[in-house]
């Protein structure tokens, strides 16, 4: 059988690991629509496992890498591990970095400018591959079968700068600069041994990406303090008219002197077969330990983000759906009549879960006000008396699905692709959005109601920034399913449950472990992102669809990502991913079908302050791994509860820390 | 909130003063003072929750809070843990 074998990959080609304070980990999906328990006992996971260990700290979500064996025409034979008969042994080899704090800042993806450096003043006019300092890289690391124990993956970063000058507008802890026009002086400490992450080979030698705890610190003396200098310094867009990345409206991703530990690479692997051969997902590699070279259609990436609060809802975009506009031919289902379960339902059902966990679209607000995705709302796309129009192909019910269909944003631009109007590629600046295919009024009318990787169309007012794409839009091949289903070209379908890949075909496995792994993720808007940030859409940062090109250096995607990310993640609390960081929970009456709600970024922080909305960039470092998990209502028939066939959400294991001021608060 | 956090903390600061740290007026019948409810309000609730009205019955204190127009009236013995005993949400 070994003959066979021609060439062997890894999957997913991009994996996602997701931070937690825990020491313990769960490994996180590994097929399409199956939501993974975080196991151990007593808690409201699918399987009755729970999100936080013994003391309350929250597990982290490993990343499982499998070696599939591919034939000749590129087929799949089967999955290698060190219980195939064939195989001897694997050893893997992952290069991760956090090049974060060395990377161009971040200023909108339209406002992308080469010239503007994180930390401008250490190793300036460098790349940022260059900047060495400011590099959090552990180099190449290796585990293979037969090795106990975790490989942690460690670096340092701000390494042999002494004294630097940061500017006076920033807020710093415990010291009030005199005169806020001046630069400050701060003295740098090197932060030594920041754990990126562990390797771990499971029970048959598979790897597991465990990422870090989630930590992130400022190594300035004194202290810069996570904040926006824009709000408070000449608003809205800060001093310097806003041209300054470290004071302007966009300074919260770009904060001097923190880093964190997030971090993205490559992984590979070489397995040794019983008759002595040795297969690679590198190129060139003869022996066990030759290094070789990057063969970016075999090996694999990972990336690392914060948790995912609410692990049963889905953004109505994500990156396997950002893959599929990328690479177009790589979709399964390009050719195939539209099937309305298959390729229209799922929409639906994440738009009306955002009615769990969004302000606006649970019609709490004014503007939305019941009309809105609520269970007895008109956007309650699941209600019965909805989903009998949505599943009759007839005429009689078309004018329905026209409506629908109607309310659809598109894209900016005649392709429909979000990419065309932020062309060309980082690190070269963005020129295409001028042009006049792209130049538009933005409906906040249509839908979805989310903001888009222009950024919220409010500030972009205020800047007289004239952006298209301020509200998200679905790809154009989702919009495409939606449009045949109205025009009833299309097949109703079934509903499907979704299968464990163990239950999966053979051949059916690597896509689904590609799939499964960013289905539950972010695909905009991206600003920058929140687990992969807009490099994601163009083509030409890959090898092929789910293959991080060869010329990427590890932590390089990554880098365009918050620095640090707690701030974004405080900062994007109202419709930009509520299903991984929700705006809003609800309690809900089962007896009455009624709901209240409260915000999920409440309690008290550090000092024993309550988590608000003029400190949260700087409280969000304390309170994230504390926040609460938003889960579905389990029914005592084994499924879940529904209100008016919407599926009900509320909040579970919050930690206990957040409801009572600290001990030694001051 | 109209004020920053910094003045919010100097408010609490000199409020902790003349009353001492803590919350143990929550155990007496006493009726805490506004600043401290605001607090408690906003750390069980979320910051964009703001206190209209509250009174004191023996150890209940009772609020009425608003959020994005909505109002909610609310009871607490301890000013930590509170209840929503109703609601102007029809959704």
């Amino acid at each position: 059988m070994s003959s066979k074998i021609k060439s062997i990959r890894i999957h997913p080609g991009i994996g996602m690991a997701r931070m937690g304070d825990s020491d313990e980990f769960f490994i996180g999906p590994e097929a399409p629509g199956v939501v993974v328990d975080p196991g151990g006992s007593n808690g409201p996971g699918p399987k009755g496992g729970s999100y936080r260990d013994s003391k309350s700290k929250l597990k982290r979500q490993a990343q499982r890498y499998r070696v599939y064996a591919y034939d000749a025409d590129g087929k799949v034979i089967g999955e290698l591990t060190s219980k195939s008969d064939l195989v001897k042994s694997l050893r893997w080899r992952v290069h991760v970095r956090n090049m974060k704090a060395a990377n161009y800042a971040f200023q909108g993806a339209y406002l992308f400018d080469p010239t503007q450096l994180r930390n401008p003043s250490i190793q300036p006019g460098k790349k940022p591959i260059e900047r060495t300092q400011l590099i959090i890289d552990p180099g190449v690391q290796t585990i293979a079968s037969g090795q106990s124990g975790p490989v942690v993956m460690k670096g340092d970063i701000f390494t042999g700068i002494e004294k630097g000058f940061l500017p006076g507008q920033l807020r710093y802890e415990g010291f009030t600069p005199k005169d806020i026009s001046k630069d400050v002086e701060v003295a740098y400490k090197p932060a030594k041994g920041i754990e990126l992450g562990q390797l771990r080979l499971d029970e048959q030698d598979r790897l597991l990406f465990i990422p870090s705890p989630g930590k992130g610190a400022c190594v300035t003396t004194p202290k810069v303090a996570l904040s926006n200098p824009s709000e408070f310094v000449n608003p809205p867009n800060g001093p310097e008219n806003g041209k300054n990345p470290l004071t302007n409206q966009f300074a919260y991703f770009n904060v001097p002197g923190w880093w964190d530990d997030t971090c993205g690479g490559e992984i590979d692997v070489t397995v040794m077969l019983k008759d002595g051969s040795i297969l690679s997902t590198r190129d060139n590699v003869k022996t066990p330990t030759d290094e070789g070279t990057r063969n970016p259609q075999a090996g694999a990436w990972i990336v690392t983000a914060p948790p995912k609060f609410s692990p049963y809802m889905y953004h109505v975009v994500s990156i396997t759906d950002r893959v599929y506009e990328a690479f177009p031919e790589a979709y399964p289902y390009a050719k195939q009549k539209t099937n309305f379960y298959r390729d229209v339902y799922p929409i639906f059902v994440n738009a009306v879960n955002y009615g769990w966990v969004s302000a606006d679209a649970s019609g709490i607000t004014k503007d939305h006000k019941n009309a809105a995705h609520g269970p007895k709302q008109a956007g309650n796309l699941l209600s019965p008396m909805y989903m009998a129009f949505f599943t009759d192909p007839s005429e009689k019910s078309k004018s329905m699905r026209q409506m629908v269909y109607a309310l659809m944003r598109h894209p900016a631009g005649k392709n429909g692709r979000l990419v065309d109007s932020l062309m060309p590629p980082p690190p070269q600046k963005p020129t295409s959005w001028k042009n006049d295919e792209f130049k538009r009024v933005e409906q906040e009318s249509l839908m979805p109601v989310l903001w888009g990787t222009a950024g919220k169309p409010k500030q972009n007012e205020q800047l007289e920034n004239h952006f298209p794409n301020q509200f998200l839009a679905l790809t154009a091949i989702q919009l495409n399913h939606i449009k045949e289903w109205a025009d009833g070209n299309f097949e109703v379908g079934a509903l499907q449950r979704p299968l464990q890949l163990e239950k999966l075909p053979t051949k059916d496995q690597p896509r689904a472990l590609d799939a499964s792994a960013l289905e539950p993720t972010i695909g905009g808007g991206f600003h920058p992102g929140i687990e992969f940030p807009y490099l994601i859409i163009y083509r030409e940062f890959f090898a092929e669809a789910f293959r991080v090109g060869k010329n990427i250096e590890p932590g390089a995607l990554a880098a365009y990502m918050s620095s640090p990310w707690h701030g974004d993640f405080w900062s994007c609390n109202s419709a930009w991913w509520p299903t991984q960081r929700p705006d809003i929970v609800f309690e809900y009456d089962q007896k009455n079908k009624t709901r209240t709600y409260r915000e999920w970024f409440r309690g008290y922080d550090a000092n024993g302050e309550p988590l608000s909305d003029t400190d949260g960039f700087n409280q969000m470092e304390y309170a994230w791994s504390k926040l609460g998990m938003v889960l579905p209502i389990k029914a005592k028939d084994g499924g879940f509860v529904k209100d008016n066939g919407a599926m009900v959400f509320t909040e579970y294991e919050r930690s206990p820390d957040l409801n009572r001021p600290p001990a030694k608060s001051k | 909130m109209s004020f920053t956090r910094r003045e919010f903390v100097k408010v609490l600061a000199a409020t902790t003063a003349l009353m001492g740290s803590g919350f143990s007026f929550a155990t007496s019948d006493a009726i805490p003072e506004k600043v401290a409810v605001e607090k408690a309000i906003k750390a069980s609730f979320g910051g964009g929750f703001s206190l209209i009205s509250y009174s004191r019955s023996g150890s209940v204190t009772q609020a009425k809070i608003e959020n994005f127009g909505n109002q909610y009236t609310v009871t607490s013995m301890n000013l930590l843990d509170w209840k929503i005993i109703k609601s102007s949400l029809s959704n």
